[in-house]
């Protein structure tokens, strides 16, 4: 797995100076840019047009917080993807909720919609103090992480630093579960068909 | 990706839609998703508790076509077995019937754990009521 951060020459930190790493991005780019290489043999204008690839990638992949954070768990060997142990309430609520849009979708009445959509109105506060609490508790987390120094290595962690990251990680599958409930429920709500994509 | 057309045949007609009333003593519901897809996935049987056999099985699943297909396969495969019978299902055997790509693998092991999550649920059920009645006793 490439290391983006590595890329980006900072350390591996859940929390990063946005400023910084913009400038660096620039950086980066104005060396590989493949205009710069227009005059360049062939091999070398190949290499550069990778090489700024890599560098927008990682940028995608360190500028806003969530795919950071992921990016981050991920390198040291915690896939968010594989994250199946998620609490009953929450699928719970999964459910419901997709209940409700399926209830929507094929309700007759005008009256049925509305109250439909009144039930959905409370199922979308509740994803949304769901998502409120999470992200309190992926802030401490980052915090604690982004206070210490930590080995690159992830056999060199400590089984402390490994449950913070574990934690991490579940979390950010969390998140990820609620997100795209949270489109589907918006979408839902504007009459628009349900959208998961795959 | 194209599917298969065992999934596609499934998805538009899946068998065994709908639900249990889950507080049947004799229901088990399995409840489980896959938090990076966005699937969610609700698995129940029915038990005949004297003879240990499923007597009948419903789920409901909204995800992708095949997670569709891959609880609809399993609620046929489960109907008529014993509980241990349907415990050991395993999600290859669904693969293959489907015939699911590698990046939809994931889906028949939901389908998997769905089944184990509903006859979990039904033995906790029914140690419950065990220890109630010894109570009652």
């Amino acid at each position: 797995m490439t290391d983006h951060f590595c890329r980006f020459g900072i350390d591996r930190t859940f929390a990063v100076d946005r400023e910084r790493l913009e400038l660096r991005f620039h950086e980066l780019q104005s060396h590989s840019h493949p205009d710069r290489h227009m005059t360049a043999e062939e091999a070398r204008r190949d290499q550069a047009v990778a090489e700024s690839s890599d560098i927008n990638s990682a940028y995608r992949a360190l500028r806003e917080p969530l795919p950071r954070a992921r990016h981050l768990v991920e390198l040291y060997g915690f896939p968010i993807g594989e994250q199946k142990s998620v609490p009953p309430s929450l699928l719970m609520t999964v459910m419901e909720a997709q209940e409700k849009i399926a209830e929507l979708e094929q309700a007759a009445s005008h009256e049925e919609k509305e109250r439909i959509r009144r039930e959905l109105a409370s199922v979308a506060k509740e994803l949304q103090s769901r998502r409120e609490t999470l992200d309190e508790e992926r802030l401490r987390i980052a915090g604690q992480w982004d206070h210490a120094k930590h080995a690159e290595n992830a056999q060199a962690l400590s089984s402390e630093e490994r449950a913070h990251l574990d934690r991490m990680a579940r979390l950010l599958a969390e998140r990820a579960y609620l997100e795209t409930l949270h489109w589907s429920v918006q979408a839902a709500q504007q009459g628009k068909p349900a959208f998961i994509q795959h | 990706m194209a599917y298969s057309e065992k999934v596609i045949e499934h998805y538009q007609h899946p068998r065994n839609v709908g639900t249990l009333d889950p507080n049947d003593p004799n229901v088990g519901t399995g409840l489980v998703g896959a938090p990076e897809c966005g699937d969610v996935m609700r698995l129940q049987l029915r038990i005949n508790p004297e003879t240990g056999m499923i007597e009948d099985a419903k789920f409901k699943t909204f995800g992708c076509g095949s997670a569709i297909a891959s609880s609809s396969l399993a609620t046929e495969m489960i109907k008529g077995k014993s509980v241990d019978e349907a415990y050991a299902i395993k999600n290859t055997v669904i693969v293959k019937e489907l015939n699911l790509p590698p990046v939809k693998i994931h889906c028949s092991v939901l389908a998997e754990d769905a089944i184990k999550a509903a006859i979990e649920d039904f033995k906790k059920k029914r140690a419950s009521a065990t220890v109630e009645a010894e109570a009652v006793a």
